[in-house]
């Protein structure tokens, strides 16, 4: 069970103010807004690299600001299209220091090697330099590299933006994947009919306030309709007015 | 850990062609071409200058002219035209009855015209002077005599000027301020790829955020990237040093020769090298900061340009200055005293207490400097920057 309770101030700007949220082990929680709606600033704190100027944040009851090095091995992150990735080194060199970092020993780190190079299909570019690679292989590492501590809870910012619609798929089909694992995800998007697929709830934010949080089957029986964009606006209108 | 993220930073930096140019190509190239200028620049003196004299030229002041050693003498109706032209380094006339005008007792004229920005014309005309000066003397002392006055009359004590240098002094001088300038800017160079990259480009790649969510913690992550940063600089620093010295032996034959590491080589090489170590940590805890300053790798370049043309500042105040009026307030300057150091150790001196000195005065810099790097590291808003 995850509690959340935080804000984040920037100079005068409130980026996110008065969230609060929980998530059960296994949910997959889908983020909705806006572009600067403060998606972005919202994950970035759950991964422990911001920290809220008000509020706390908890994983399994740990408040994660305070100690963050007991959470950083749980979480994967993946932000967007920034890969992230070493373009002088190889994919294997790549994932080899991301495992590195997380603690796992060489015998570990070759074994998620090998599995994640053949889950992704990645074996034929395992020892080739990442810069030389296209936007798809090069997206498929990230994952690889998000993925290569086993984590228990995965972070995804906006993961489809910019990516062709083969690309895209793949994306949602390792997000069903992953919830079939049983991992926790919270990803970020903008695109409704995405979230509509994959999350078993949402949290919506507009301006930095959470404007809905809840089941997606709860929101469409409160707001009598299936069409989460015509929802998603009417929760703006009526959240802007409240 | 750190060692690990030292490993991968520094594997990392030297597959990038940008370190490689930096660190090694560019200081081959620099030292090449400033022993190459520089020799030729000192083989200039033995050369023949060449003087434009006036067809009119009175034959006895033509034979004191050929007397002067390394003149090339061309007569010509117009000297004056031949310097505008380029054709000659000095135009020389004097009085047809030269020779004549002397006898009588009269003042005759002699006339030597240069281009006061050529440092050959400049020469030619203070060398021709000389030996007419010593003419003149000789004159006056012999019609003295002639007229039964003691030529000690007129000269009532002498003045005499002497260099404290038993060697070739300005071969030191030069190899001094060439060595300063290489291994200062080697030092400097060779750490600005990494340096940029491994902030300001992990910023701008968002490699750094991804670094950030990993378990380790951040003083892991900036000690190994400084340490990376300082080895390149530290490599490119000796490395120049190397090419410097085998440039001198190879290329050169004044500088060669004045060039003498063979009385005390141990010193010399250890005091270079604890010199380059300190300096090269201290300049990399500064590049971190203006690095991590910076937003993306665009605005790190341009933080960096001037500030390393700064660094050049100490180089220029410390020209004018002799290795003996060297002292303490030197060597405890940062930046300073790397120029201090390098020149006393050129120049022979061996002195433990100036070593101790920049070490000392150095790690309390590197501390400093290494603090705000820490903490502007542990801040999102200098490590994520601005986006």
């Amino acid at each position: 069970m995850y509690q959340k309770f935080f804000q984040i101030r920037k100079k005068n700007i409130e980026a996110v103010k008065d969230i609060s949220f929980q998530i059960k082990k296994g949910d997959v929680v889908g983020l909705l807004g806006e572009n600067g709606a403060g998606k972005t600033t919202l994950l970035r704190m759950i991964s422990t690299i911001m920290q809220p100027s008000e509020g706390n944040i908890y994983i399994d009851g740990i408040n994660i600001h305070k100690e963050p090095m007991k959470i950083k091995g749980k979480i994967g992150v993946l932000f967007g299209s920034e890969t992230g990735l070493y373009d002088r080194l190889s994919t294997r060199e790549n994932l080899a220091y991301f495992a590195k970092l997380h603690g796992l020993s060489k015998h570990e780190t070759q074994t998620r090697i090998d599995y994640l190079s053949v889950r992704f299909g990645m074996k034929e570019y395992l020892d080739r330099r990442v810069g030389a690679f296209s936007k798809g292989m090069r997206q498929k590492v990230t994952i690889a590299r998000t993925l290569i501590h086993d984590p228990e809870i995965i972070l995804l910012d906006e993961p489809t933006t910019g990516l062709d619609i083969t690309s895209a798929n793949m994306f949602r089909e390792l997000i069903h994947q992953l919830r079939k694992e049983g991992k926790t995800i919270i990803f970020s998007s903008h695109i409704m009919e995405e979230v509509k697929q994959l999350c078993q709830s949402i949290v919506m934010i507009h301006r930095g306030q959470m404007i809905y949080n809840g089941t997606t089957e709860d929101l469409y029986k409160q707001e009598e309709s299936n069409d989460l964009n015509y929802i998603f606006m009417s929760l703006i209108v009526r959240g802007v007015h409240s | 850990m750190t060692w690990y993220i030292f490993q991968k930073e520094l594997k990392d930096s030297l597959r990038d062609s940008k370190t490689i140019l930096l660190s090694v190509l560019l200081p081959i190239v620099f030292i090449t071409g400033m022993l190459f200028f520089t020799e030729k620049m000192m083989s200039d003196t033995d050369e023949q200058i060449k003087v434009a004299v006036a067809n009119s030229t009175d034959k006895e002041i033509l034979s004191w002219l050929k007397e002067i050693k390394g003149l090339e003498l061309i007569p010509s109706a117009n000297p004056l035209k031949m310097v505008v032209d380029g054709k000659a380094n000095v135009a020389f006339s004097a009085d047809a009855d030269f020779s004549l005008q002397l006898k009588d007792k009269k003042i005759p004229k002699v006339l030597f015209q240069a281009d006061p920005t050529s440092t050959k014309g400049g020469n030619a005309q203070e060398k021709i002077a000389n030996a007419f000066t010593l003419k003149k003397d000789k004159l006056v002392q012999s019609r003295l005599l002639e007229n039964n006055i003691d030529p000690k009359e007129i000269n009532p004590f002498q003045i005499n000027m002497k260099s404290i240098s038993k060697g070739d002094d300005q071969s030191l001088y030069i190899i001094s301020i060439i060595a300063q300038l290489i291994i200062v800017l080697a030092v400097l160079m060779g750490g600005i790829p990494a340096a940029n990259d491994l902030f300001a480009g992990e910023k701008e790649r968002k490699t750094m955020e991804t670094l950030l969510m990993t378990p380790v913690h951040r003083i892991h992550l900036i000690v190994g990237k400084w340490l990376t940063i300082a080895v390149l600089s530290m490599i490119s620093g000796v490395f120049s040093v190397i090419s410097f010295i085998l440039g001198v032996n190879l290329f050169t034959e004044k500088l060669a020769i004045a060039l003498k590491l063979d009385q005390n080589v141990s010193f010399f090489t250890i005091s270079l090298l604890v010199g380059i170590i300190f300096f090269a940590l201290l300049v990399s805890s500064v590049q971190i900061i203006i690095s991590l300053f910076a937003n993306n790798l665009k605005e790190a370049q341009n933080y960096i340009t001037p500030i390393t043309t700064g660094a050049m500042i100490p180089y220029f105040l410390l020209i004018g200055v002799s290795v003996n009026e060297l002292t303490t307030t030197h060597f405890l300057i940062p930046f300073l005293n790397i120029y201090a150091l390098i020149k006393q150790l050129i120049y022979g001196i061996y002195d433990i207490n100036s070593i101790l000195l920049v070490s000392g005065s150095s790690v309390v810099f590197i501390a400093l400097s290494f603090f705000i790097a820490y903490t502007m590291f542990m801040k999102s808003k200098w490590v994520l920057g601005k986006n």
